[in-house]
């Protein structure tokens, strides 16, 4: 049935207001909405960023943030570089690494104040030659400046050996040594019933590695151009994780919703004991308790560790104030 | 509240009530160790079973996975001989799945740069996505398969290795099995491997489990602790029995985990969120593995909840039973004792006619029918003897209280006391120590004379009063015929001696007081002495011993006389007093009757006697009396009829006698100074009058001053032989006028005047008599 001329105009004119609207709103959403990428897959280490999301803690200051976890084919770093990503936490020493390599970025907050790594052996561990020329296992996405600055202190006489899951390997006595981190890794061998022998175990804390982990970052120019949006990003992460330290379970609640919406291995007692000790590591010790921001003493040991290992010679190219963006 | 009542009172209620406690006690104790010992039969029962089936379950696990070794291996030849044809690999490799159906993958892993492969290495795999569909792909390079388990243990250890349960990248959850590659030369190669799906196996066991038992549930935990197998799907892999044990804060699950792990098998109990659980496990031990079935204990004891039921009911009706049984016969055992208590009841009542109910049944309840009979019999005759008895003793005892007053009508009740009967205070009190008694006293005041008797008749009761009524009836007697006390003991000795065939005898003392001028005379008949109570001072009477009347006829009795001043006393009393006994069998003693006699001396005779009668009693305090008790005081007190004259010659000197004599009769009367001190002044002043004025000089007058005191008056009469002169004629000198101016004389007659109420003068037979009254 033919329109008059009227009727035609008309519907031309809204559906004109509906895509301008539409436009607009779209382009409007899109300013505001931001991808916040974590360095491995949900689980109570990044409790913090979860709680904010599902709680809506982004949303309530006024930014909406999508988390999305380590999928082992693009690094957070890759994502921050293609933009597929804003926000991304990484650990200290792999952002400066990355830095250095020309990726700029920002640290515009610090969760982690205190190294979490140790190594298990099979055999007693007296000093750290007991370990010279031996095999360690890790972790494969463990950032090579930690195992270089590790090996300086055996005269780089170690092995490096990647594994997946390294405890099922360490347990099946297929490798000597692994490194571990306190949060995961510790706390999955008690789950399976493993006596740690405090014998067998070397804080890498007490070989003058004690190097701040996890922490935020944004690219420079994304940091220059969303100084706004980065702060109350980092507001509302700051919020969350108050949050997750006083609502313990609640905190856990969401993780493993998160975990098992990931179809991920959940275990709430692993889970638990892994929040509880990502927020001792937030401490900077006992008697100062966490503030988010990274210190310029951390800066500063990662600075001297790249040194040493013969990251940079000469002057360092950027400063700490540089890195932390002021 | 009828229950309770009836309890309380029916014997057959409470013994009832016992028996069937007693039965339920009993029932329930056996109930107890029934159900207890079905419940440990069952447990034992179920324990065994679970045993059975764990190690029945261990045994199909280690088939399965055998099986999945046994097909991987069986297939490594093959695929060495065809290490670089992709198709062969693909056939073999789905050849593995295919032979298997618990296989849901399979995979070969080639080291890194081994023998013309890739510097990466490389992996196949084969996925069975659907039950017809297998799926063949190469991994790509960046899968780094050289670090995850299923290929680093089993080539860093040369052995084959089942890996830890874990969630495959299909989103299946497996454990996967890797055996190492080695060729020729020894060195390891790679990895052929396949996994198992969990949940294939897990659906195995559970309808294997629930084909026997729906309430057990099954699992199974690899190395790790970690879940392979579990009825709640979430378990597995995500949980670990550790987790779960800590998670339920349950130590003994964790410790039993620990145990299955490290090779044992055993059955243990396990609380778990409030729950019982029997738990029996088993391991695996060459894979390391562990199977356990769980059991609640509420599902256990569903089993039994029939029987237990039936137990319940059975055991219940024949307790019901049995009780009902116990009341019927206790019932009917009690009855008897039932109708002894109606008669009993009866026979309390009085009537003793009533039929104790007789029993054949030769137990206790007859003995005690029999008892209850012959109680009746005997009471009925005690009390026909009772009520004989009774009477008797009712007519002696009416008797005695006859005999008693008698007794005590004969004592005179009514003792003469001045003023109604001047000179002589009596007083006495006698308490028999049995009803009747042998002590008697009396008195009998005749013209001027006073006559009375105390005396004691040997022994007590009956006999005694009989003689002593006849001795007071005696006494009486001789007093009409004679006054002399001696004779009277004479004449009672001579009558009762005569016909006393029992030798009984009385001692006496019999008095007589003339009441004129206290000359007593007495008679003593082996008596014991009487006191004499002067100003403060006892005394016992000297007496002549003579023998107690009745004993010998005509004894010659002595008497004996003496004169009593007034106001001295006689105490006489019988040897009860002496002889009264503490509860200590202590004597009251005859010189603590001297003291207290001593000690009130001075009372009147009714309070003398009061107060030796009150010593007694307090001293006995309360023992038994063991003999009659008399006690009599005679006071001798003359008053208003005192006499005293003096007789004087008309000297001067005799003036000083006269005083002495006016401050003796003060003295006796007791008067004040100066009463006495104003008739000492008068009457010297009558006196000297006398010696001046009534006779010549030289003749010498014989003169007396007569005394007689009446009840409120004194009176003086003062007669001489004189001249005729009376001096109350004379007028009284005008004592207003100055001494030169008065005549001569009338000064001393008029000082006389003045200080007694009356004179009057009488000239009779010769002399003058001047009687002068004072009032006092």
């Amino acid at each position: 049935m033919p329109m008059n001329k009227l009727t035609k105009t008309l519907t031309l004119f809204f559906l004109f207001c509906i895509v301008v609207g539409a436009i607009a709103v779209g382009t409007s959403t899109k300013e505001n909405k931001f991808v916040l990428c974590t360095h491995w897959t949900a689980q109570s280490q990044f409790a913090g960023y979860i709680l904010a999301e599902k709680d809506g803690l982004f949303k309530e200051q006024g930014v909406d943030v999508a988390v999305h976890y380590h999928d082992s084919v693009h690094t957070p770093i890759e994502m921050l570089e293609s933009g597929e990503a804003q926000f991304a936490t990484m650990t200290l020493f792999g952002a400066m690494e990355a830095r250095l390599q020309g990726v700029k970025l920002v640290n515009v907050m610090q969760t982690s104040q205190q190294s979490s790594y140790c190594v298990l052996s099979q055999n007693k561990i007296n000093s750290i030659d007991d370990l010279r020329g031996k095999e360690i296992a890790a972790w494969h996405g463990l950032d090579n400046l930690v195992k270089d600055a590790f090996s300086k202190r055996t005269d780089n006489t170690l092995r490096w050996m990647e594994v997946f899951s390294g405890i099922e390997v360490f347990v099946a006595g297929a490798v000597e040594n692994l490194l571990v981190t306190s949060y995961n890794e510790i706390k999955e061998l008690e789950d399976i019933g493993y006596a740690i022998d405090s014998t067998k175990l070397l804080k890498l804390s007490l070989l003058d590695l004690d190097l701040a982990e996890d922490g935020l970052y944004v690219t420079e120019d994304f940091y220059n151009s969303h100084r706004e949006e980065v702060q109350k990003v980092v507001k509302a992460l700051t919020d969350s994780w108050h949050l997750a330290y006083n609502d313990r379970e609640y905190a856990l609640d969401l993780v493993l919703a998160e975990m098992k919406a990931c179809r991920l291995p959940h275990n709430r007692y692993h889970e638990q004991r892994m929040l509880n000790e990502i927020l001792r590591l937030q401490c900077i010790d006992s008697t100062h308790p966490e503030h988010f921001q990274l210190r310029e003493e951390s800066f500063n040991r990662v600075q001297q560790l790249m040194k040493e290992v013969g990251r940079v010679d000469g002057e360092f190219p950027f400063t700490y104030k540089q890195f932390i963006g002021e | 509240m009828g229950i309770l009542k009836r309890y309380k009172k029916s014997f057959a209620a409470k013994m009832t009530f016992i028996l069937c406690l007693a039965v339920i006690i009993v029932f329930l104790v056996i109930y107890t160790l029934t159900i207890y010992s079905a419940v440990n039969d069952l447990k034992n029962k179920e324990a065994e079973s679970n045993l059975a089936k764990v190690s029945l379950y261990s045994s199909r696990i280690e088939k399965t996975v055998s099986n999945v070794e046994i097909n991987v291996v069986s297939h490594e030849s093959s695929l060495k001989n065809h290490l670089h044809d992709k198709a062969d690999i693909e056939r073999i490799l789905k050849d593995i799945i295919l032979k298997d159906t618990a296989v849901v993958w399979s995979f070969v892993c080639i080291e890194p740069g081994y023998k013309g492969f890739d510097e990466n290495g490389v992996m196949y795999e084969a996925v069975q996505i659907k039950s017809d569909s297998i799926v063949f792909r190469q991994r790509t390079q960046d899968y780094k398969f050289n670090t995850f388990p299923y290929y680093l243990v089993p080539t860093r250890t040369k052995k084959d290795y089942w890996t830890f349960p874990f969630n495959n990248t299909a989103g299946g959850q497996v454990t996967s099995f890797g055996h190492p590659l080695i060729d020729d030369e020894g060195n390891v190669f790679g990895v052929l491997g396949a996994d198992i799906g969990l949940d294939i196996l897990t659906s195995e066991f559970q309808e294997m489990n629930h084909a026997e038992d729906a309430n057990s549930h099954i699992f199974v935990v690899s190395r790790s602790g970690r879940y392979l197998v579990h009825d709640d799907m979430e378990k597995i892999v995500n949980q670990t029995i550790y987790t779960d044990a800590r998670e339920n804060y349950s130590e003994d699950l964790e410790a039993m985990g620990k145990d299955m792990l490290n090779g044992n098998d055993s059955t243990v109990v396990i609380e778990l969120q409030g729950k019982r659980n029997l738990l029996s496990y088993s391991s695996i031990p060459r894979l390391g593995w562990g199977i356990v079935i769980s059991k609640s204990y509420d599902d256990i004891y569903k089993k039994m909840e029939i029987g237990l039921a039936l137990t319940t009911l059975v055991l219940f009706v024949l307790m019901m039973v049995v009780v009902y049984v116990i009341y019927i016969v206790v019932r009917k055992k009690t009855k008897p004792i039932h109708d002894f208590a109606k008669s009993a009841m009866k026979i309390a009542e009085g009537d003793f006619e009533t039929p104790v109910r007789r029993s054949t049944s030769g137990d206790e309840i007859q003995q005690l029918g029999d008892s209850l009979d012959n109680m009746r019999i005997s009471l009925k005759d005690y009390l026909v003897r009772l009520k004989e008895t009774t009477a008797a003793r009712e007519s002696i005892e009416k008797e005695l209280y006859i005999a008693q007053s008698i007794q005590m009508g004969m004592l005179p009740k009514i003792f003469p006391s001045p003023p109604e009967c001047c000179d002589v205070d009596v007083y006495a009190y006698l308490q028999p120590a049995k009803e009747v008694g042998g002590d008697l006293y009396d008195f009998i005041l005749k013209d001027d004379k006073f006559y009375f008797v105390i005396g004691d008749v040997s022994g007590k009761g009956i006999p005694a009063s009989l003689i002593m009524a006849i001795t007071s009836c005696l006494f009486r007697a001789m007093l009409q015929s004679t006054d002399s006390p001696v004779e009277v003991v004479t004449n009672i000795n001579n009558s009762v001696s005569q016909n006393n065939e029992r030798n009984m005898f009385v001692t006496l003392i019999v008095g007589e007081l003339n009441l004129k001028n206290g000359h007593l005379r007495f008679c003593n008949a082996g008596h014991d002495p009487m006191l004499l109570l002067e100003k403060g001072k006892t005394t016992p009477v000297e007496m002549a011993k003579n023998l107690p009347v009745g004993l010998i006829e005509q004894f010659p009795y002595q008497m004996n006389e003496m004169d009593l001043q007034p106001n001295e006393k006689l105490l006489l009393y019988t040897d009860g007093v002496a002889e009264a006994e503490n509860p200590e069998k202590e004597l009251y003693t005859i010189e603590r009757l001297i003291e207290k006699a001593k000690f009130a001396s001075m009372a009147t005779s009714k309070e003398l006697i009061e107060c030796i009668r009150d010593d007694v009693k307090n001293f006995a305090n309360g023992a038994d009396q063991s003999d009659d008790i008399t006690i009599m005081s005679v006071h001798y007190k003359p008053e208003g009829k005192m006499k005293k004259e003096i007789i004087f010659q008309n000297k001067m000197e005799e003036v000083t006698r006269i005083a002495t004599f006016i401050d003796e009769i003060g003295e006796e009367l007791n008067l004040d100074f100066a009463t006495i001190s104003g008739i000492q002044l008068a009457i010297e002043e009558a006196v000297v009058n006398v010696i001046e004025y009534a006779y010549p000089d030289n003749v010498d007058g014989k003169n007396t001053l007569a005394f007689t005191s009446e009840a409120n008056r004194l009176i003086f009469i003062l007669s001489d032989e004189g001249t005729p002169f009376d001096p109350t004629a004379t007028v009284d000198p005008d004592i207003t006028l100055a001494a030169e101016d008065r005549p001569i004389g009338g000064l001393g007659i008029m000082l006389v005047k003045k200080i007694m109420n009356e004179v009057t003068y009488q000239r009779i037979e010769g002399k003058n008599e001047l009687t002068m009254k004072k009032e006092i």
